[in-house]
């Protein structure tokens, strides 16, 4: 918990803003009058607003992630990175036959269940918390880069004094 | 049963089109900007990204470069004219396309670290042989203008469809936008300004979606609606299908991405670790976009929407109908278009920089192999401004680009499976790569149009298969891969 506070630093009062804004959008009466217009339903349901909720706080964390990620590699610019560093991660054929086989499997269970269609916005609300998840691989790349760099120059810097 | 009045939403004014197409494009442009300012120093910067692509960037990236204007359209398309069947197959191959790339693009990256286009890996792999690189080339960037093309098509049918503009002001404002930062930071403002966009079509997507199930009552009347006209809707057993179109588009998803610029540039611009999880992982997380967006296919089945009074007997025209006729506030709608508007400035800056790369690399430095990097940098850069150009010109000419698409389909087939055996068959020939290539072109084209699509692309592909086997394998002098380390950074 106290991990994720840090990574959201200053933008927690976005994020609590942004669920705000999205509370106070349920509540307002021209937004929810138009919603009722044509349909037989309210567009703007419980459901849409979680959604919406879910929504913001996602893409604040998604834009701080992407931001950190590319002020990180403006400041290593100037490293230079051996290619052959580490060795490749790895990309299983079952993970791909995995990733097929569940999209696959998606689509067919539309057919069985009403309940089923919400998988698809469901789905495409996690697929920007999985980029989330390899962006904050990057950061986290970078740390260990950096901090390795600090050991060595210290190292170089006591070397110098002994 | 669903009880919905199908009127168009009067509300909609080009003044808000022009503003969403600049709104988009001034983020894109502050992203550009940054880029540029601070990773951007030379023509390797601006064409490989330095080769510092990192997994998140790579993943995002990939997602947006992926999902064209059309794909968010016609997954809705497709499943309207074939209920869930149709969905499978135009989901299921997409993200498959992308995983499959993994093993030639290991291979690649490993054995050719300093490379930048699959011209020049078939030039080195084949000792310098022109004519199987210009063959590649010509593909290559066919493929990457029919991308801007159909995309700058699309997008100008949608915004001009909902808001009432002009269709040529729409394509002339999204190119000059799109041109702009692409030419300010190339591929890293093109993978930047991607990772941007897939955030702004897949939360997008997801509210939107929701908004039309709730409005619609829920999920159950429409799925009771689609049933009620047809079990086989509802199915993904579908004989038909895959021969109708399913296996046709496998393969030419295939060749999209195994022949296709955008993504060899980003095999070479990524970290070399950082290749084979970022594409297992584009793949797979590609498929939540059509799997949502899809479902409106099912929204249009369940309402009687009419493929020719209501869309024109365009069935890519579903989604964007669906939501500007069904009472939606009007901020759903611009979300939706704000979806299609990312996926197309997204698809287009990934094509421009694929482009850039191919000029820079396959045309202007065997010209002239001594230019300096200033000029390159310069010239580099002005190839994105005559590729805008060309496909701006075909949009408002309003010529029939069937034959771009046609020449660009038969190169990108022709070379398929070639190139998948220059890049792991220690025996191809430079002999069997062109003329395998050659005879799919001259023979298995007629044949195309003569027998039909699905028949058609089998011949290519065999015909492109046997004859390179056929003249490599006696070919005693076997490809030391360990030789194309050689190629150098520009």
């Amino acid at each position: 918990m106290q991990d994720f506070r840090r990574f959201l630093g200053s933008s927690k009062y976005f994020v609590i803003g942004a669920m705000a804004t999205g509370i106070a959008l349920a509540f307002t009466s021209d937004v929810q009058a138009a919603a009722g217009a044509g349909g037989s339903g309210n567009a703007l349901s419980a459901g849409t607003i979680l959604f919406i909720v879910i929504g913001a706080v996602v893409s604040i964390l998604y834009i701080k992630a992407m931001l950190t990620v590319l002020h990180e590699a403006a400041d290593s610019y100037s490293e230079d990175e051996a290619e052959s560093a580490g060795s490749y991660y790895a990309a299983p054929a079952w993970g791909a036959a995995i990733a097929g086989v569940l999209a696959a499997l998606v689509i067919w269970s539309y057919g069985l269940s009403p309940s089923l269609l919400y998988l698809g916005p469901i789905l495409a609300m996690i697929s920007p918390i999985a980029i989330l998840y390899c962006l904050s691989q990057d950061i986290k790349n970078f740390k260990v880069a950096h901090a390795n760099d600090q050991k060595t120059s210290s190292e170089k810097l006591s070397g110098l004094r002994g | 049963m669903l009880n919905i009045e199908l009127t168009a939403n009067p509300a909609l004014a080009p003044a808000q089109g022009v503003f969403m197409l600049f709104l988009l494009g001034l983020i894109s442009l502050g992203v550009a900007f940054y880029v540029k300012s601070k990773l951007v120093k030379n023509t390797h910067d601006f064409i490989i990204a330095g080769r510092k692509l990192g997994f998140g960037f790579g993943v995002a990236g990939l997602i947006s470069v992926w999902t064209w204007a059309m794909a968010v359209m016609m997954s809705a398309a497709m499943t309207y004219n074939f209920g869930l069947s149709g969905l499978w197959w135009f989901t299921v191959p997409n993200g498959l396309a992308v995983i499959a790339v993994i093993p030639f693009a290991k291979q690649l990256r490993e054995k050719m670290p300093h490379g930048y286009t699959m011209g020049e890996f078939v030039s080195s792999r084949f000792s310098g042989a022109r004519l199987a690189r210009i063959v590649v080339t010509v593909g290559l960037i066919f493929g990457s203008l029919i991308e801007i093309i159909i995309n700058l098509k699309g997008t100008s049918l949608v915004i001009s469809t909902v808001f009432g503009m002009p269709q040529a002001t729409v394509a002339v404002i999204a190119i000059a936008i799109v041109l702009v930062y692409s030419m300010l930071g190339g591929l890293w403002a093109s993978m930047s300004t991607s990772t941007l966009t897939t955030l702004f079509i897949t939360v997008p997507a997801s509210v939107v979606l929701m908004a039309v199930l709730s409005h619609l009552g829920g999920p159950a009347p429409i799925w009771s609606a689609v049933a009620d006209r047809g079990p086989e809707l509802l199915s993904v057993t579908r004989a038909d299908v895959p021969a109708v179109f399913g296996i046709t588009l496998a393969l030419g998803l295939l060749t999209a991405t195994l022949a296709g610029q955008s993504f060899w540039q980003v095999v070479w611009g990524l970290k070399p670790k950082e290749v084979g999880r970022t594409f297992l992982w584009a793949g797979a997380w590609f498929y939540p976009i059509p799997i949502c967006l899809g479902i409106l296919g099912l929204v249009g089945i369940a309402l009687n929407v009419d493929l020719a009074t209501n869309l024109g007997n365009d069935a890519a025209a579903v989604g964007p109908f669906v939501i500007s006729h069904i009472g939606l506030p009007n901020w759903l709608v611009y979300t939706y278009v704000f979806v299609i508007l990312s996926a197309c400035y997204s698809t287009m800056d990934g094509a421009l920089a694929s482009l850039s790369s191919l000029a820079a690399i396959d045309v202007i430095k065997p010209i002239s192999p001594q230019i300096n990097d200033r000029k390159l940098f310069t010239l580099t850069r002005a190839s994105m401004l005559v590729t805008a150009a060309i496909a701006l010109g075909v949009v408002l000419s309003g010529v029939d680009f069937v034959t771009i698409v046609l020449t660009t389909y038969a190169i990108r087939t022709a070379i398929l499976v070639p190139l998948m055996l220059a890049i792991f068959w220690r025996k191809m020939t430079a002999g069997g790569f062109i003329w395998g290539t050659i005879a799919a072109i001259v023979i298995g084209m007629p044949l195309r149009m003569a027998l039909g699509e699905l028949v058609g692309t089998l011949l290519i592909l065999g015909i492109s298969t046997v004859v390179p086997i056929a003249m490599s394998i006696s070919n005693s002098r076997l490809f030391d891969y360990a030789s194309l380390k050689q190629v150098e950074d520009i």
